[in-house]
């Protein structure tokens, strides 16, 4: 892999877009769900994987998991666990939606509210592109965290 | 005493028969009686023979003579003349010693301490040396055994020789001579003893005296020696320079009979004055040390040696600077004490108290004392000096050991401070790194936070759905089979109602089904089943694991009067299952 590659790839400011990024997206994200619970728990009903007794529960937690992940990415704070928990909400979405394409199941993704075109191959592959984005944040960022700012670093000790 | 001469004396009478004989003989030892007379008066032997000669020569007659008395030694040696030529008395006195060892020569001769005479002229037989040539006869005696005698006679003025008898008298007359010279020699040895001994005896009243000098001075040192043992033994236990000199002053003041004393000293180094003083009148306790270097270099211009030498005492020649300075100063004596250049002193003695001035003895001893005191003062003043070098050392010690405690102290401190250094590093740096970490207290925090607000704002929310679905409470509807379905919806005229969204419906169906999803219930109710007889039998399908479309549907229908409602058992797979026709 080329140097620039690695030295981009690794640099701490594209993770920080990124991760405000991620961030931004599930903030918005769980808006709309947050306020219409019914609808998103429908969504979720649509994709046929979880048993019809945690349906509601999910459709009221999930929202705020993915506002809370939102808002650790943008201001900083555990980043390191938002993003892990972005990744891997990130990673059900896309198994969840690849399942529902090959099962041939007609419905919206449901990701920012519950009127959107059918879900295609496209709404994976952007799921896997944010998936990457959030493991990108994982291992990269450190930058402009919040957290570490009530932390003096090991030099300035 | 007659006088002796030959010519004067009296002649012996004319032997001129027996009687004649016997007025000589009777003459002779008149003389020989008044000889011994004369001598026994005298007690020098030059004199004694003197006389001897002449009272010899008269009653004989004779001419010349000479007597000669010498010591065995020869050294005292004494000649008595008359009637020689002085150049005979000369050679007499040359030949002297030869003569008189000549005629004492043989012993048994001559051993004899009678008088006897040896010859009638000595050139007339034996070939015995001559006196002098005219000198016939010679009687040798001797003194004693210590001294010889010799007499030698010539003859008589007329020229005759004497005869037997003459010999036996001047034999006599030698006997009373001899024996006045044996007293006279031990009266002269008796003198000489008293001499020897008066000597002897101013020798030893001299030793004597001496020796009481000595003894005094002896006396006077023992004096001085316990004197100072004494003061030693005052002065030894004192090491307070301040005790030390009242001391020394009282002692001095009692052992001198002395009713006033001062003893100033000065320490230049310090700049201190330490005083002591006893029935002394002037300003004393108020002197400063300006005043007190003041005093003492003009005692110094006034003392006897001039000398800063140390351990040294100067008598002032005047006092005249102390009265000056304002002391009462008659009749005092005063002493300049210098212990080193920086520590002088003075030391003032008023007269005794029974008015007298100090004896130069006296001043002597005090000086003795004074270089003792001296002593005793520098080894206070070093004492001093190791004391406070003392002090000080145990000051610095306790600072230092005060340092050494802080020391620790702060090594303690700046060890617990680097400890908690240590470990705050490590918290923060845990805590860093734990920023850095994914953990699954994050999670569960997550988790934890996300179930608190969802139930908290789906409870508050108007939008609200509940957590579990209400179909699971319910008691289930009745089921129809595949089979009993198809006879129903084919007799009875039954409804066959598909319960899932319409995105569900639309993509595969059981033909004849009517969409009844139960979000637009209301709506498809009143459109399509607001007339239907509620006894007509309706059978729901649509359900899958997530969701129970069916029972929802179905429990809306039962709601609205309808009492035949069954839901397809298996739903539109168990249908599929059955090959029956689905559409599209």
């Amino acid at each position: 892999m080329p140097t620039w590659l690695v030295k981009t790839i690794g640099n701490r400011y594209l993770a920080l877009a990124l991760r405000l990024y991620i961030g931004a997206i599930f903030f918005y994200a769980s808006m709309y769900k947050i306020n219409f619970p019914g609808e998103f728990a429908e969504m979720i009903a649509n994709y046929q994987l979880v048993p019809f007794w945690a349906v509601n529960l999910l459709a009221v937690i999930l929202p705020w998991t993915e506002l809370l992940c939102g808002f650790f990415l943008i201001i900083g704070v555990r980043t390191k666990s938002a993003a892990a928990v972005a990744a891997g909400m990130l990673l059900v979405f896309t198994v969840a939606a690849a399942s529902a394409l090959l099962r041939g199941i007609p419905m919206g993704c449901g990701c920012f509210s519950a009127l959107e075109d059918p879900m295609t191959w496209g709404t994976v592959a952007r799921d896997l592109a944010w998936l990457a984005m959030a493991l990108h944040v994982y291992w990269v960022d450190s930058a402009w965290q919040v957290g570490k700012a009530f932390v003096p670093s090991y030099r300035e000790l | 005493m007659k006088d002796p001469s030959p010519r004067n004396a009296a002649r012996p009478p004319a032997a001129q028969g027996p009687g004649h004989a016997a007025d000589k003989t009777r003459f002779l030892l008149g003389n020989v009686l008044e000889t011994s007379r004369e001598l026994s008066g005298v007690v020098q032997p030059a004199k004694i023979m003197d006389t001897f000669l002449l009272m010899v020569m008269g009653p004989l007659g004779i001419g010349c003579g000479m007597v000669a008395l010498a010591s065995a030694e020869g050294r005292q040696q004494t000649l008595a003349c008359r009637g020689l030529a002085p150049g005979e008395v000369q050679d007499l006195r040359g030949r002297l010693g030869a003569i008189l060892t000549h005629f004492h020569a043989t012993p048994e001769r001559y051993q004899s301490l009678t008088p006897h005479p040896l010859l009638a002229s000595p050139a007339s037989g034996g070939g015995e040396p001559c006196v002098l040539p005219h000198m016939k006869y010679v009687i040798a005696w001797k003194v004693e055994q210590d001294y010889q005698g010799l007499l030698a006679i010539g003859d008589r003025f007329d020229g005759t020789s004497l005869g037997q008898d003459d010999l036996d008298f001047l034999s006599d007359f030698t006997a009373s001579l001899v024996s006045s010279l044996t007293r006279a020699l031990v009266t002269q040895n008796i003198q000489q003893l008293n001499a020897e001994l008066e000597k002897q005896n101013d020798c030893l009243e001299k030793a004597l005296a001496e020796a009481k000098a000595t003894r005094r001075d002896l006396d006077k040192r023992v004096f001085h020696l316990k004197s100072l043992h004494e003061l030693t033994s005052e002065l030894s236990p004192v090491v307070n320079i301040d005790d030390l000199i009242n001391a020394y002053l009282l002692m001095m003041m009692g052992t001198f009979g002395i009713g006033q004393g001062l003893i100033l000293l000065h320490d230049r180094a310090n700049k201190t004055v330490r005083k002591a003083s006893r029935g002394f009148v002037g300003k004393i306790n108020t002197l400063t040390s300006e005043e007190a270097e003041k005093l003492l270099f003009q005692c110094f211009d006034v003392s006897e040696n001039r000398s800063l030498a140390p351990m040294s005492i100067n008598r002032l020649t005047s006092t005249e600077v102390l009265a000056q300075a304002g002391w009462e100063t008659k009749g005092a004596k005063g002493f300049m004490l210098v212990l080193d250049e920086s520590f002088m002193g003075l030391l003032v003695l008023g007269p005794s108290i029974s008015g007298d001035c100090l004896h130069p003895a006296e001043i002597e001893t005090l000086g003795t004392y004074t270089s003792t005191f001296l002593v005793f003062l520098k080894n206070a003043r070093f004492l001093e000096t190791v004391q406070a070098l003392n002090e000080s050392l145990s000051q610095r010690n306790y600072e230092l050991e005060r340092t050494i405690a802080d020391l620790t102290e702060a090594r303690d401190k700046i060890t617990m401070l680097e400890r908690a250094k240590s470990h705050i590093k490590q918290v923060i740096q845990g805590e860093r790194e734990r920023l850095n970490r994914a953990t699954p207290l994050d999670f569960l925090f997550l988790a934890i936070f996300s179930v608190v607000f969802g139930v908290l704002f789906n409870l508050a929310s108007p939008n609200r759905i509940p957590l579990l679905p209400p179909a699971a409470f319910r008691p289930a509807s009745a089921l129809i089979e595949v089979e009993q379905a198809r006879q129903l919806l084919s007799e009875s005229g039954a409804v066959l109602v598909d319960a899932r969204p319409k995105e569900f419906f639309a993509h595969r169906r059981i033909p004849g089904a009517v969409n009844l999803p139960s979000p637009l219930f209301e709506i498809v109710y009143l459109m399509k089943f607001n007339n239907l007889d509620p006894e007509r039998p309706i059978i729901v399908y649509g359900r899958h694991i997530s969701k129970l479309y069916d029972e929802e549907v179905a429990h809306m229908l039962r709601q609205r009067n309808h009492e035949r409602v069954f839901i397809l058992a298996g739903g539109l797979p168990a249908w599929e299952g059955m090959s029956y026709p689905l559409e599209p």
